[in-house]
């Protein structure tokens, strides 16, 4: 019974991610009550799926999962999965942008959130990595860097490294996820077309698909660091790779997919509202 | 009378070891590395198949030690690991290497008294029926 | 104006990518580790029972690696070899020393230990410590270990990695070679840290 507790005990144990973790969970739990309360609610399935987010990335972060993506390449796609896709577009369909502000204390709101957001240094720095070009540039972007050999070498037995590795993946996917699955009305700032959205969706699909397959159809051995450090359990590194490559191509092209959808729903229902007549007020 | 079943025994099966030696096959530069106390030590030669069949190597008999298995270690998996083989194909016209990180003899429970610089001879078994006795080096651990 | 903005954010971001890359070539054969891996640092018992722990060695070279005495191929196989590349220092060999920790203390008992150590020579310790210990070291040096089920004499296999963590004299994790590395590799990049 205990060697399965184990399990579920962080590998390294990092006050960081705890933190992350238990801030934007409590925090949105604390806003979606307050949303309630002021009349405004916001329905079960976001606070699902914005939590299920949340804990997909606590565990794969902070169990002995993270053992496993230590030493095995497949997992180590598998846990990028979570991080780079699923975890932080699961959160984003929870509407945080609404939650979020009624979960943090109005008093922190005001004295620092709000100061810190409208500094320059700030708003230059949202609006380069929000920008339309650079947001999926940066997204692909990382995905290849932590790919290159030499430098997931050095990720991978470091473990500052592979602290900034895991942290610039997820970072970048929430604020790559806020922009696509940004839900507030037409001209709100900052705010991206429909039209970009599927764009940028569709851009970032075929790089994902070659270096997925590059992955997954090489003959040699990529990633020379697990064969120094150990694979988690004896499995051929071809193997390993081939099923990493897998990991990389299709469920991450997935998401795009599922974005797209998402997005031009949005987009249909955004338009049938305003060919409507605007509605009477007695 | 038991015993002399055991003695004529002994001679069928000398005599029948003879008749089947293997022809085709040749073993050289046969060494063991023997480790301290009774750990397990590994058998290296090459074996040269001048025939025109394949023979596989299905077995190794020798009272020096307790258990002979054929085993192939792989480190390819970065994992440094040892398999089990049940036998090794020597095909017609080559010549197979048993050598350190890849197919060794495993020599289980030394019997007392090997030292490196002596010799022991292990009788290998082949699928063709025939046997071939071999006289291994016997060295230390750092295979000198 | 917006769009000429957007392509300086490009034209920067693309220099930062291409100043990232950029790399001064290693001076070492082997994998040069400095400042990605923890200095050394380890508690272990060596073959007289004794507990060892980094400070025994200060002021030696290291070369650490992990494996287990009922393994007759790679474990000595890679231990001779460093031996030998030690050798091949010369009078550098003097002040260092080949760690070999056994990640199967069941076995490995301090009389095992003290027997297989000085099979290598007097360059080489046999160390092992309690699964809580093992446990630290391999997580600090980011390598697995683990067992295999036992056969009916209840033999196992010990799987382990390839790894060998070379430290300076200083303690400080400097190189690694992998399994497929020569001896005289080792004792080039060896020679190259003793004339520190």
């Amino acid at each position: 019974m205990t060697s399965d507790i184990h399990y579920l005990l962080p590998w390294e144990f990092s006050p960081a991610v705890l933190l992350f973790c238990l801030l934007a969970g409590g925090l949105y739990l604390r806003g979606w009550r307050r949303c309630r309360r002021s009349g405004q609610p916001v329905g079960y399935w976001p606070l699902v799926s914005y939590l299920t987010g949340v804990v997909l990335i606590y565990l794969v972060m902070q169990t002995g999962f993270d053992y496993l993506a230590q030493h095995m390449l497949w997992i180590h796609r598998l846990q990028h999965l979570v991080l780079h896709h699923l975890g932080p577009f699961l959160m984003m369909l929870g509407l945080p942008g609404t939650v979020l502000p009624y979960g943090v204390p109005q008093r922190f709101t005001a004295a620092v959130l709000a100061p810190l957001w409208h500094s320059a240094p700030v708003r230059l720095l949202y609006a380069l990595l929000q920008n339309a070009l650079v947001a999926p540039l940066l997204f692909v972007g990382l995905i290849y860097f932590w790919l290159l050999p030499d430098i997931h070498f050095t990720a991978m037995l470091s473990a500052s490294r592979y602290q900034l590795m895991n942290w610039s993946m997820l970072l970048d996917a929430l604020l790559f996820w806020w922009l696509i699955l940004d839900p507030r009305p037409r001209h709100a700032a900052g705010r991206l077309g429909y039209g970009a959205r599927i764009v940028i969706l569709t851009l970032v699909v075929p790089p994902q698909i070659i270096i997925g397959a590059h992955m997954a159809l090489a003959k040699d051995s990529l990633y020379s660091v697990y064969n120094v450090c150990g694979r988690a359990w004896p499995i051929s590194p071809l193997v390993d790779q081939q099923i990493a490559g897998l990991v990389t191509w299709i469920p991450a092209c997935m998401m795009s997919v599922i974005g797209v959808l998402l997005v031009l729903r949005r987009w249909i229902s955004e338009n049938r509202e305003s060919s409507l007549p605007a509605p009477v007020v007695s | 009378m038991a015993g002399c079943c055991r003695v004529l025994l002994t001679v069928l099966l000398l005599v029948g070891s003879t008749l089947v030696t293997a022809a085709d096959i040749t073993a050289r530069q046969a060494w063991i590395r023997l480790l301290p106390g009774s750990l397990p030590a590994a058998g290296y030669l090459q074996l040269v198949n001048r025939g025109t069949q394949t023979v596989r190597l299905t077995g190794v008999q020798g009272t020096a030690f307790a258990a002979i298995e054929i085993h192939e270690s792989s480190e390819q998996s970065g994992v440094a690991r040892m398999r089990r083989v049940e036998s090794l194909a020597i095909p017609a016209g080559k010549t197979v290497a048993l050598k350190p990180l890849g197919y060794h003899l495993m020599l289980f429970n030394p019997v007392e008294g090997l030292k490196p610089g002596g010799r022991v001879t292990l009788t290998l078994e082949f699928s063709d029926a025939s046997r071939l006795p071999v006289a291994f080096q016997l060295r230390d651990a750092a295979g000198q | 104006m917006r769009r000429h903005c957007n392509r300086l954010w490009g034209m920067a971001l693309l220099l930062i990518l291409v100043a990232g890359c950029e790399r001064s070539p290693s001076p070492w054969v082997l994998h040069d580790i400095s400042g990605l891996m923890p200095p050394l640092e380890f508690t272990l018992h060596d073959g007289s029972g004794q507990t060892r722990s980094e400070k025994d060695y200060r002021g030696d070279r290291v070369l650490l690696y992990f494996g287990y005495t009922h393994c007759p191929d790679i474990c000595p196989t890679t231990l001779a070899k460093l031996v030998s590349a030690v050798h091949q220092t010369g009078k550098a060999a003097e002040r260092t020393r080949i760690l070999f920790v056994s990640v199967d203390p069941a076995r490995d008992t301090t009389d095992v230990l003290q027997h297989y150590g000085q099979a290598f020579g007097p360059q080489v310790t046999a160390l092992s410590g309690t699964q809580a210990q093992l446990r630290a070291l391999s997580k600090r040096y980011r390598v697995s270990y683990g067992y295999g089920k036992a056969d009916a004499r209840g033999r196992y296999e010990v799987s382990h990695s390839s790894a060998v963590f070379i430290f300076d004299r200083h303690g400080s994790a400097r190189l690694l070679a992998t399994g497929a590395d020569s001896a005289k590799k080792i004792s080039t990049d060896l020679k190259r840290l003793a004339a520190e």
